[in-house]
């Protein structure tokens, strides 16, 4: 028994390949190819023309480089304190900051905009501090997304900063560089990757983001939006095609520069690089001290307002306790089902997504499947990261509404959402298995086919065993993702299958904002519970024992 | 006349470009002990896995007692093999290790025999239950053999199982390995990069370079009679002079000094390298006519004897290495000190000189 041997590992990889052309490529052609389609079925740039005459759109794009701009000038510094004081300091609770600093993962974009709205809005608790100026527009979207964007940024730091050279840093201090210098010619040039990745990615998820736009954008419209509002509003797939690809040009420029840059640098890290740790400096601990205690405020300011919002009569005039809007079935959002529904989504999502990426991962990286296959499935399983998900989502609408199509039988179904899902964040579950099955003896393969075992008893026995505490960290990743995304779904729910991220959307949208809130709550509230299952697992795993390590987990990576 | 163990016959792997194997022809008689030993990246281990059917060859045949296994599956050609890294699976445990190739169908009670067997067999029968990150080095390294030998292959593949190991380790595992080989008489292939393992473990040594066999042969002869310069370079130490060769049984150094070789052969004025072991190298008595002398400028001590290197003749002149008995009254020269030697003609070797890359 030596199943599989070469081929039939090679045949699945093709599987696997076609699949990702058929989910990936396919929507995405597609999108492409309705940008460019002419009323008659001929190729035209007409709606290009129409778009870039458009005074309305046209301001779009101005305003979409803007606030990517703003948010990574904001979000950048911050995350790098953060970062900074997570990784180089002796800062007491850093896992309470570490927590607060990922919260903003947990939910979905908009309820940080929402919360603000509550605080700054109309009838915003804190309105009068604004004096003459209004939240609504540029500022309020600024910092939403700044809310949104940043754990996403610190994640890609910490990992920066972490992987500090102790000897770097006792060489310069033999040599007499006092603390200040040696930030300015070690910790900072050491770190010029992060921080560059930090802002692609930043300006990626940013530019990207619909939800904030939704609730706080005010006059201040951009792509995301635009996009929106051609397809839901006007039904002009076209237009909205137009839009998208303009969309995805930067953001697949930035997300993939990024990669590039990360694979450089992956390759410069020393083997023997000395593990850094932070010595006792007073001044030092202040000063970043301060700086995240103000962050991690801010943040927790934000979700307590959400979470007060939702929970009080009529914020902020009667503040008396109510649970009023709980009751979601009251509201045109979905009800409670929506949330039942999410969950069921995100746990599918979650078990489809690990077990794909992984074995595809496995397939591609260790197999006997020919090379040029594995290089052409590693290069497809990069690309979803680049696509900001209303992109993805507007293609899969396009491609699989057709009923020519012979997988047209999903749409309308709940596997089309499951299938986005997993294509949409694809890239960093396979990222993570790639760099978990890195990490394992490459001998291992060799050794179980002298010995006679097929691929399948090692990767049952043995690959998959080693990496369970990678797939659980994938297996959360995609969880929490599936739980919180909108722009990905918000084309493809079928009407009786409402999610809770999108009833947050909706809701909002119908004045309906205290439901909203709670419902953006309850989505915290079921991610924490997620991660606190998933910490024990890892625990557990941990426990068990097994010497190896679980890799630096990428999962910096993003879907935007 | 029983056919060898295994037999290679032209075997060549390129990958891309690079020619990592080159045209190997090698015998392998049943039960013996074939090191293949060559510097780093000259197609060890590319050779090895081109045996183990991990690799498929890109030219030539391999034949397992007069049956060509070229196309098998690895698992069929009847080999068990050590990886560099052992590649032992960390979340199974040692038994569990050893047991990993035994047959499926094999009733659980025989499949415990065996593991027992041949844990006993590697001095590790105590330690079944545990997991291979809980085993020093050494241990490791014998459970990996205990597992690649465990479905009983006829023979043994070692790709530098030593050489994850501690120094003082590495003697006492290599003396084990060979007593193991000898009792079980299996054929063992083993790829080392360390020539002295090499000579102190096999029956036949196959040196190679650039992914072609240079010499194989005895110890003995490997050290005795290297083919070429390099074979005797790798296998031990080695002085090399160039040289272009005189008259009357003589060839002459670049500083003009005279030593008598065995210049058979060679046309007068040829461009030689005249090379000889530091262990050949005598100091000079009364008696020896024609020793070279030479200032000592460097003075090595390593226990029972002591290498000194000396200068023939001027600054810029050929350097000699020699090893002096420590208790040689002569060991003790110091730094300056002119040492007179003489070096037998029976053990100076001239090689044709190769052109310099
Ligand atoms: N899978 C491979 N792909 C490409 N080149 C390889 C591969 N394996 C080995 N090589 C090349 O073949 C040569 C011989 O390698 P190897 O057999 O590992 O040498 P050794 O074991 O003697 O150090 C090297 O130049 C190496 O880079
Ligand atoms: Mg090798």
């Amino acid at each position: 028994m030596t199943l599989p041997k070469g081929p039939s590992a090679g045949l699945l990889l093709l599987i696997f390949a076609v699949a990702l052309a058929l989910f990936f490529g396919a929507p995405l052609g597609e999108l492409a190819w309705r940008s460019l389609s002419a009323a008659d079925g001929g190729l035209t740039l007409a709606h290009y023309a129409e778009y870039l005459t458009s005074p309305g759109l046209q301001r779009s794009l101005v305003n979409t480089a803007v606030l990517g701009a703003w948010v990574v000038a904001l979000v950048t510094p911050a995350a790098f304190l953060i970062a900074y004081g997570l990784e180089r300091t002796r800062l007491p609770l850093k896992g309470m900051l570490a927590s607060l600093a990922a919260a903003p993962l947990l939910v979905p974009s908009l309820l940080p905009a929402l919360a603000l709205v509550y605080l700054f809005g109309r009838q915003g608790l804190l309105k009068p501090m604004l004096g003459g100026w209004t939240i609504y527009g540029a500022p309020g979207l600024v910092i939403a997304d700044s809310i949104a964007a940043l754990p996403h940024a610190v994640v890609i730091l910490r990992t920066a900063l972490s992987g500090a050279d102790a000897r770097l840093y006792e060489q310069a201090k033999l040599l007499g560089a006092s603390g200040w210098k040696r930030f300015w010619t070690i910790t900072l040039p050491g770190c010029r990757h992060g921080l560059v990745a930090a802002a692609l990615v930043v300006f990626a998820l940013t530019i990207a983001d619909v939800g904030a736009p939704k609730v706080v954008g005010g006059g201040f419209d951009v792509l995301a939006l635009d996009i929106y509002k051609q397809v839901i509003g006007q039904q002009n797939f076209e237009m909205g095609a137009v839009v998208a690809i303009m969309l995805l040009l930067p953001t697949a420029a930035a997300i993939l520069f990024e990669r590039h840059a990360a694979s450089r640098q992956a390759a410069s890290v020393s083997a023997q690089a000395k593990a850094y740790h932070p010595e006792p400096d007073r001044g030092r601990d202040l000063v970043v001290g301060i700086g995240c205690v103000l962050i991690a405020l801010a943040i927790a300011a934000v979700m307590a307002t959400a979470q007060l919002a939702a929970v009080v009569r009529q914020w902020p005039y009667d503040l008396s306790l109510t649970g009023i809007h709980y009751d979601f079935d009251r509201y045109d959002g979905g009800g409670w089902s929506a949330i039942t529904n999410s969950v069921m989504l995100a746990l599918v999502t979650a078990v489809v997504g690990t077990v794909l990426a992984f074995v595809g991962a496995y397939l591609a990286e260790r197999s006997q499947a020919g090379r040029g296959l594995k290089r052409v499935y590693s290069v497809l399983a990069l690309g979803p990261a680049a696509v900001p998900g209303l992109a993805l989502g507007l293609g899969f609408a396009l491609f699989f509404n057709d009923p020519a199509n012979p997988l047209h039988l999903i749409y309308g179904t709940v596997g089309i959402l499951i299938a986005a899902n997993v294509v949409h964040f694809f890239t960093v579950a396979h990222l993570t298995s790639v760099s978990m099955l890195k990490s394992l003896d490459p001998a291992f393969e060799p050794a179980a086919r002298v010995l006679g075992r097929g691929g399948l008893t090692l990767f049952g026995r043995v690959i998959a065993p080693l990496s369970a505490p990678a797939l659980v960290e994938i297996a959360l990743y995609l969880f929490v993702n599936a739980m919180t995304t909108v722009s990905v779904v918000v084309f493809l729910y079928p009407p009786e299958f409402k999610l809770a991220a999108v009833a947050v959307l909706n809701m909002d949208d119908a004045g309906d904002s205290a439901p909203a809130a709670a419902m953006g709550m309850l989505i915290l509230y079921v991610n924490i519970a997620a991660r606190i299952v998933g910490g024990l697992a890892l625990r557990r795993l941990a426990r068990r024992s097994t010497p190896v390590e679980t890799p630096d987990t990428v999962l910096a990576g993003v879907a935007p | 006349m029983s056919a060898s163990a295994l037999e290679l016959r032209g075997l060549s792997k390129r990958f891309g470009r690079t020619l990592a194997v080159d045209g190997l022809n090698l015998d392998v008689p049943t039960g013996s002990f074939v090191c293949l030993v060559g510097p780093s990246g000259c197609g060890k281990t590319t050779a090895l896995r081109l045996i183990a059917g991990l690799e498929s060859p890109s030219e030539g045949a391999i034949l397992s007692e007069g049956v060509d296994i070229t196309r098998r599956h690895p698992a069929e050609r009847g080999l068990g093999m050590v990886f560099q890294s052992y590649a032992l699976f960390p979340n199974l445990t040692v038994g569990a290790n050893v047991s990993f190739g035994l047959p499926g169908a094999m009733p659980t009670a025989q499949k415990q025999a065996r593991v027992a067997e041949l844990l006993e067999l590697v001095g590790l029968a105590a330690f079944a239950q545990r997991r291979p990150a809980d085993l020093s080095g050494g241990q490791q390294q014998r459970v990996a053999l205990a597992r690649a030998l465990a479905p009983g292959p006829r023979i043994l593949l070692l790709d530098e199982p030593l050489s994850a190991l501690d120094p003082h380790l590495r003697d006492q595992l290599r003396a084990e390995l060979k007593a193991l080989q000898a009792r079980l008489g299996i054929t063992t292939i083993m790829v080392t990069h360390d020539q002295a393992e090499a000579l102190a473990l096999a029956d036949q040594i196959a040196v190679m370079r650039g992914g072609r066999l240079e010499q194989v042969g005895s110890p003995e002869a490997i050290y005795g009679a290297p083919a070429n310069a390099f074979v005797a370079s790798f296998i031990g130490p080695l002085n090399q002079l160039p040289a272009t060769v005189g008259e009357a049984g003589q060839v002459v150094l670049a500083n003009g000094a005279r030593i008598a070789a065995d210049i058979s052969g060679l046309a007068k004025g040829a461009a030689v390298i005249a090379t000889i072991r530091p262990d050949a190298v005598r100091i000079a008595g009364a008696s020896d006519a024609g020793a070279l002398s030479g200032q000592v400028i460097a003075r090595e001590f390593a226990g029972a004897s002591v290498r000194l290197s000396i200068r023939l003749g001027d600054e810029g002149g050929p350097v000699l290495r020699l090893d002096v008995g420590a208790d040689h009254p002569r060991a003790s020269a110091g730094l300056g000190e002119v040492v007179d030697v003489a070096l037998p003609a029976d053990q100076v070797r001239l090689f044709a000189a190769e052109p310099r890359a």
